[in-house]
């Protein structure tokens, strides 16, 4: 698990503090704002792969393809093998078709 | 409590400058994990054997011998500490071979579940040979990454060298590495030069960022040197942004390049200026290994984009850059 990985949600971790220094915020709403904010970014890459990332309501979230086939996540730094299991490829930032397509649909 | 590791390649220097620091009296209060005691000859400075592989020196330094793995030595030094058979320390110094990798020692430090709730990773240092740093660098692979993940690279041998040769020497460690700082033997080198001035020391966290970014030339251009060079296609280069970053989007690009491409990924370092946030967040990593970031209370300067150095191999530095553009902006 990397250092990142409480930006990711994981809520025990230093970084869910990170923009959370007013302590006046009621931390329940912001904490799932954030989550909400997570779910549309990842969104915007893992369409490429054919997988959906959605909020589960018991806490985590959970990947699904148009198939029907699902996984769920406790937190999203786990999400990169969970997505590769999902949809067979291997996920890369730096692959040129994805970066294409995420431009394109910025368009 | 802070770690530091040791390394460079055989004959670099390494076992005298361990030598120096475990006579040094700063060293007190300090565990130090080592290949072999022969190798170093600390009989003079022995006090007391503890058992077949952990001795005390005069200075009060707990010296230990490595066992099977490295995760078995340090619990066991952990232990032997908790039952007060040895004297607590408060930090763990670990040489490594000299063939070593350093990315794996980071990563056990970093990722396993028991050390990392006791430990944390303090800077790493590499001793490189002046006398014959050039022939390491293009025929030891081992070198180059030694120097590539490297927070203190430590010239040895300056006096056996021309001052020319330390001149040519120095532009190239800093091309590998701009984000080390360069010292040399006989410049009067203090230990906390090496290994307490770290990134989480309150006063020097600031002072430590900068010094990443002092190495660096204003040519943003990829320091590209070919193989023959560095043993291995290692280079450097900065993303640099004026704009807030995003730290969701910057997280999950950074998650997602360190999983398809973190073997070639030899070191992050970075300041981030975030979206909805007044200080600065400081990341850094070594390989796969992300530290957990730190926060600055103020800017280091007036300076106030985020900047990140990579130092890569066998990698495209324009489609990381490309990729970073999409993803974070």
């Amino acid at each position: 698990m990397c250092g990142l990985c409480g930006v990711l949600g994981v809520e025990d971790h230093w970084a869910d503090t990170l923009g959370n220094q007013n302590q006046s915020d009621d931390l329940r709403i912001k904490r799932r704002r954030e989550k909400k904010r997570r779910i549309t970014i990842a969104n915007r890459f893992l369409a490429f792969y054919g997988v959906k990332l959605t909020d589960w309501p018991s806490g985590g979230y959970k990947l699904s393809t148009a198939t029907g086939r699902t996984v769920l996540l406790v937190h999203l730094a786990a999400f990169c093998p969970q997505v590769e299991a999902l949809c067979g490829r291997a996920l890369d930032p730096l692959d040129t078709a994805l970066l294409d397509n995420m431009c394109s649909k910025a368009m | 409590m802070p770690v530091n590791l040791i390394t460079g390649f055989l004959g670099s220097g390494k076992t005298t400058l361990l030598k120096q620091l475990l006579e040094a009296p700063e060293m007190g209060n300090a565990a130090v994990i080592i290949n072999e005691f022969g190798e170093i000859g600390l009989d003079h400075l022995l006090v007391q054997r503890i058992d077949g592989e952990v001795i005390v020196l005069q200075s009060g330094c707990i010296c230990c011998t490595i066992r099977t793995d490295l995760r078995d030595t340090i619990l066991s030094l952990h232990e032997k500490s908790n039952q007060g058979i040895v004297p607590k320390f408060d930090r763990l110094v670990i040489e490594t071979t000299g063939l070593a990798d350093p990315a794996p020692i980071v990563g056990t430090l970093m990722l396993d579940r028991v050390i990392r709730n006791h430990y944390r990773l303090g800077t790493i240092v590499t001793t490189v040979d002046a006398v014959n740093a050039d022939r390491h660098l293009k025929n030891n692979p081992e070198t180059a990454k030694q120097v590539a993940v490297a927070d203190r690279i430590f010239i040895t041998k300056t006096d056996l060298v021309p001052r020319s040769d330390i001149t040519r020497l120095v532009p190239r460690l800093n091309s590998l590495n701009p984000a080390a700082e360069l010292l040399q033997s006989g410049t009067g080198v203090a230990f906390s030069d090496l290994l307490t001035a770290d990134l989480y020391a309150d006063d020097k966290k600031s002072q430590e960022v900068e010094k990443w970014f002092a190495g660096q030339n204003t040519n943003l251009h990829p320091h590209h040197h070919n193989g023959h060079q560095h043993g291995e296609d290692i280079f450097s280069f900065t993303i640099e942004v004026t704009e807030p970053l995003d730290w969701t989007a910057f997280g999950l690009w950074l998650v997602m390049l360190l999983h398809a491409h973190g073997e070639n990924i030899l070191r992050i370092k970075g300041i981030l200026n975030i979206i909805g946030e007044e200080s600065p967040a400081v990341i850094h990593g070594v390989q796969h290994t992300i530290h957990p970031p730190q926060h600055l209370d103020k800017w280091p300067s007036q300076d106030h984009r985020s900047r990140i150095i990579f130092i890569v191999k066998n990698i495209s530095a324009a489609q990381i850059k490309k990729s970073f553009q999409i993803f974070c902006r």
